[in-house]
């Protein structure tokens, strides 16, 4: 079998390369720095509302980003515990050098990866399918299935106040030929642009002049496979905030910014604004949080997450000084903006694959997203599906109802990108059900009948669900006369089910152990407490909205003819035609998702499909085999959030 | 395909049929209308005009003489309006001709039409083109319908409003403060925690609150306006044979019961108009309600019976003046009390003594004493419930979009006790208020459903 070529190492050349060797293909990695695998190009964190639930999701289908977290985390939270439990998720901060040394050993230790420190320069692609990859030295590496996950590196182009230095993150050269070799082969590509701020030296820091947050002690690691080895002792992050005369300073410097003075053209992620940024757009918020992280372990640095900016270097030095407990921080790396091209991912299918060109993959930050996570997880599908596709096997195609990675990819592909793409909970119609508690049971079973888990895992799978689906039977069966209850409790005369207890505010799950003679569910994991408790204590509402999100799920049934004449369609504006014409969704489902696709449009393409099927003229009733089935409204995505930001993270991923 | 006068402006051909039918009503008139609508409509149009040799003006009436391209034989003199796709009621290129009213003339015009090459219309194919076309909206589409049928003042000023546009404007309204309210918990669940963004939850849910009461105000407003939109409903209830039916066929004037000894003869509810002082009643007859000896059909009967009693607007309590038993269960109000058989021997019944505030009426259907005076009071009732409402301000009307508007109201209510009192997790709100402004978008059309579809079109006749 000839290898499967990724080219990229970053959070989602690793996962598609695991992904790959997982599944028996051999691959060959290409970067231009073997020893820069998993390499933290912005803030040592993982995770966060969102993103903890898309790592949970790479981890439940074998992926490496959760493990490697674990074993490099100095620092955990578990967010929005005062809210409800699909919206609660998991950060950290890790040790970036731990993180990378980690990724690096796991790849190298793997069987079937050969990892090549050199820089791909072209494509060979006869009759439209790809044979080979060239490499910057002439190499030649013949192939079937190609993984694109080059980050920001595609024609990547440092700003530094107004020097610019080609590159893909700092002191790492571009990737100059390939951006040539897409659009010679028909690929649109589009520009974007993301920043991040100065590192710190931790000494120069009066961290007495901050507010400490100790890691919290109840996260649960993400990973729920059995660890190796101990965890590392946790260290506190430290918050400052901007104020007056740091703003002041920036405001005298603004021509100095490349941002505003056209220098840079590519679009930036609205929530995950730059310093500069967030003082000119939100001129009425007097200050901004700064989070002061540790870059590591033994590390002299810091990362001080929220002051991502562009701004030469001694403005960046006058703003930073401005700050209380930063004013004598010595700068030991600029910040810096990136902007690099991008593949608008409108041009890939659900399995991630090239429309124009067979056996081209891409995945990650390359087709529009920001952030590790995202990335690491489209990598990790592109990594499967081209694995897939080279053993004859049919694509990995996760729903909007399977997991936050169905939602980003049917995301991607049916409504393309303007700005950087980040997860949010609000894109999830079936939020109640996408939780961080339940991934493993959403998609592991998936994952072990395709091959992604080894007999071990999957054998860990298999008792999981064995347990949880035990301790339900036993919560409905098991009843509990009055007289056995806590004094106080109100029950109705012939008792109630450990269920229905189960089910009233302020019982956890372990206040139940006692009256389970059986021993089940005290046999449960602690993870696999909460996550039945969740599933028991919420199931009303998770099958509410399963049955509204169903009704407004016909439109995934509907097909739109590939014969439909789009452009004669009355009713429907030039715009909408045009968008429709170049996507060509597959489902009036997947058009209503659309960007710029308005529900007056729906409903006119709808009554459309109608009229002609009353004809005969269409069987364009049917479901949709395979892809996309499971999804709800297009509100979830098309939710205004009004810009209120005023801490972001800057994630360069 | 012969050379369409119309330019660019027009569909291809092949997206579209051209749709023909009576616009009119049935039976012999001065003039009917027939309308073509559909890219292509000119052409056929043209080719029934046996004199025109040039392309006919826009939206001007002009004289034709109409012949069957066929046969060359004459089929009528009349006037026809051409319209361009953009300026025409469907939105697509339009004809209509404005024929001689009798019923053989309009025929075998309609016959012409169908063999150059037009299909019949199906029930609404004209208002659903508008649609289509984005002309109208679902609101206007109905207002259209209400108009089509409207038997009542209220109706017409309810359909003119619905064209306007104002109640979708409102829809509208409604819909951006529910969708601002959820971006601002949206926010609370994605931004508060890791980028900063305060939201008052509190000041959330007391906008929702205020949501939800205008919502719940334009359902108040629609079931007011009801019986003047869509009629007064009159419904006899009463034990088995106390002579129901006899009386709904002596209200009509006709026989239209079946009327037998046997008590729980009728056993589904019987309805027909009944005007009643110029106001459009529906009077409906319902199987007696007993406790024994009911099989499963009459039992079926007797809940449909209670349906139409609760939702009546009008309830006559039938009961008959030689046996005056009282039904087991009464409905909820009744607002007229009849004893019937006023010509037989008459027993005491001193349960209606219960009811002092009902009006007590003796009938005879046989001597026809009494029936004068049930015939004004209903209608003098009838006339008070019709004046309810105001339907210059109506939002809604119409079941479908008083079915939509309160799914739309129920999600909000939901979301907001279950926050309020069982403390539900926030997703669940946000999910609630989500399902609302979808359940909106229903009612104006902007987030269509086949059901809702099915519920707009059939309910026009041919033609409009």
């Amino acid at each position: 079998m000839k290898p499967m070529v990724v080219v990229g190492g970053g959070h989602a050349g690793v996962e598609a390369a695991m992904a790959a060797a997982r599944l028996g293909v051999p691959v060959v990695l290409l970067t231009h720095d073997a020893g820069s695998l998993g390499r933290m190009s912005c803030n040592p964190s993982i995770g966060g509302i969102g993103k903890g639930h898309l790592v949970r999701e790479i981890d439940a289908l074998g992926g490496e980003m959760g493990r490697a977290a674990d074993a490099s985390t100095l620092h955990a939270r578990i967010l929005n515990t005062q809210k409800g439990p699909a919206v609660r998720a998991t950060r950290v901060q890790c040790d970036r050098y731990l993180y990378n040394q980690g990724i690096v050993r796991t790849v190298m230790a793997t069987p079937g990866i050969t990892v090549i420190g050199e820089e791909v320069h072209d494509l060979v692609v006869r009759e439209g399918a790809v044979r080979a990859v060239r490499t910057a030295g002439g190499r030649i590496i013949e192939t079937d299935a190609v993984v694109l996950t080059c980050g920001t590196f595609l024609n990547g182009l440092l700003h530094f106040g107004s020097e610019t230095v080609p590159g893909g993150r700092i002191h790492e050269a571009p990737s100059t030929g390939l951006s040539a070799a897409l659009m010679a082969l028909g690929v649109r590509l589009g520009r974007l642009k993301t920043g991040t701020p100065p590192r710190l030296l931790a000494s120069s820091i009066d961290f007495d002049a901050t507010t400490p947050q100790q890691s919290d002690p109840a996260a649960t690691p993400f990973s729920l496979w059995p660890h190796p080895g101990p965890s590392l002792p946790h260290r506190a992050c430290h918050i400052t905030w901007t104020g007056d005369q740091c703003h002041a300073v920036i405001r005298a410097n603004l021509h100095r910014a490349p941002l505003f003075s056209g220098q840079i053209r590519g679009r930036g992620p609205r929530y995950c604004p730059s310093l500069e940024d967030k003082v000119v757009r939100f001129a009425h918020h007097d200050h901004h949080q700064v989070f002061l992280e540790p870059e590591g372990l033994d590390s002299p640095e810091i990362y001080p997450n929220g002051l991502s900016t562009s701004l030469p270097l001694d403005v960046q030095e006058a703003f930073v000084h401005a700050i209380p407990a930063l004013e004598h921080a010595v700068i030991t790396q600029p910040g810096y903006a990136v902007e690099y091209d991008f593949v608008d991912p409108s041009q890939v299918d659900h399995s991630l694959r090239c429309h124009r060109v067979s056996g081209l993959y891409l995945g990650g930050q390359v087709l529009g997203t920001t952030g590790y996570e995202e990335a690491a997880a489209l990598g990790l599908l592109a990594g499967a599906n081209a694995a897939f596709a080279a053993l004859g096997a049919p694509p990995l195609i996760l729903s909007r109802a399977d997991g936050y990675m169905g939602v980003m990819v049917d995301d991607l592909v049916t409504r393309g990108v303007t700005e950087p793409y980040r997860m949010f909970t609000s894109r999830a119609e079936f939020r109640l059900s996408l939780r961080e508690d339940n991934a493993l049971d959403r998609l592991s079973p998936l994952a072990t009948r395709i091959g992604l888990l080894d007999a071990s895992r999957a054998g860990d799978v298999e008792a999981r669900s064995c347990r949880l689906d035990a301790a339900d039977r036993k919560l409905t069966a098991t009843r509990i006369r009055s007289s056995d209850l806590p004094s106080g409790t109100p029950t109705p005369p012939d008792g109630l089910t450990l269920r229905e207890w189960l089910r009233r505010p302020g019982t956890d799950l372990t206040t139940l152990i006692p009256f389970d003679a059986s021993g089940t569910l005290a046999n449960l994991h602690s993870d696999e407490r909460t996550a039945l408790a969740i599933r028991v204590r919420y199931e009303g509402y998770i099958a509410r909205e399963r049955v509204e999100a169903e009704r407004f799920r016909a439109f995934d049934g509907l097909k739109l003819p590939p014969d439909l004449d789009i452009a004669s369609l009355s009713g429907l504006s030039i715009e909408v035609r045009e968008r429709l014409a170049r996507a060509r969704p597959a489902t009036l489902g997947a058009a209503s998702r659309m960007e710029g696709i308005t529900p007056a449009a729906v409903s006119i393409l709808m009554l459309h499909l109608r009229s002609q099927g009353r004809h005969g003229h269409m069987a364009g009733w049917g479901a949709v085999e395979g892809t996309c089935t499971g999804e709800g409204s297009s509100l979830g995505s098309s939710t205004g959030i009004p810009g209120g930001t005023s801490a972001d993270e800057s994630t360069a991923g | 395909m012969q050379t369409s006068f119309a330019n660019g402006i027009l569909a291809p051909m092949k997206t579209a049929d051209v749709i023909v039918a009576l616009a009119t009503g049935a039976g012999s008139a001065a003039i009917g209308v027939v309308r073509l609508s559909g890219p292509g409509a000119w052409n056929i149009a043209l080719t029934l005009c046996r004199d025109r040799n040039e392309p006919p003006p826009e939206r001007r009436l002009v004289m034709e003489w109409l012949s069957d391209p066929s046969t060359g034989r004459v089929l009528d003199q009349a006037l026809v309006a051409f319209f361009c796709a953009g300026a025409s009621y469907t939105g697509e290129e339009a004809v209509e001709l404005y024929c001689h009213g009798g019923p053989a003339v309009l025929d075998r015009v309609l016959m012409a039409c169908l063999r150059t090459g037009a299909r019949s219309a199906r029930p609404g194919e004209f208002t659903r083109r508008a649609v289509v076309a984005g002309r109208m909206d679902l609101l206007q589409a109905e207002g259209v319908a209400l108009l089509a049928m409207a038997g009542t003042e209220a109706a017409v000023d309810v359909g003119l409003g619905a064209l306007s546009g104002r109640p979708s404007a409102q829809i509208q309204m409604a819909r951006e403060s529910l969708l601002d309210l959820l971006a601002d918990v949206e926010a609370a669940l994605d931004h508060s925690e890791e980028d900063g963004v305060v939201v008052d939850l509190e000041a959330v849910a007391e906008r929702l609150g205020d949501q939800a009461n205008r919502l719940a105000g334009w359902l108040q407003d629609a079931r007011m306006l009801r019986p003047a939109v869509s009629g007064v409903r009159i419904a006899l209830v009463g034990v088995p044979n106390a002579g129901k039916s006899s009386l709904f066929n002596a209200l009509l004037g006709r026989s239209r019961a079946i009327v037998h000894a046997d008590p729980g003869t009728t056993r589904d509810v019987v309805g027909e108009q009944l005007p009643l002082a110029g106001i459009c009643c529906q009077l409906l007859d319902t199987a007696g309600l007993r406790d024994a000896g009911a099989d499963e059909v009459e039992a079926e009967g007797m809940s449909r019976a209670a349906d139409a009693a609760r939702e009546a607007d009008i309830v006559v309590l039938v009961v008959d003046g030689a046996l005056p038993q009282c039904p087991d269960v009464l409905p909820a109000k009744v607002d007229v009390v009849v004893v019937t058989k006023a010509d037989l021997p008459q027993s005491e019944a001193s349960w209606l003594d219960a009811m002092p505030e009902t009006q007590i009426l003796r009938t005879s259907c046989i001597s026809g004493e009494g029936l004068n005076e049930l015939r004004s009071m209903l209608a003098e009732k009838a006339s008070e419930v019709a004046r309810r409402g105001d339907a210059l301000k109506a939002v809604v009307a119409g079941q479908r979009q008083i079915d939509s508007l309160t799914s739309a109201l129920r999600s909000i209510e939901t979301a907001g006790h279950e926050w309020a009192v069982d403390d539900a997790p926030l997703e669940a709100v946000a999910s609630g208020i989500r399902r609302a402004v979808e359940f909106l978008g229903e009612v104006d059309g902007s987030r269509v459903t086949e059901e809702v579809l099915d519920r707009v079109f059939q309910r026009f006749c041919v033609g409009k």
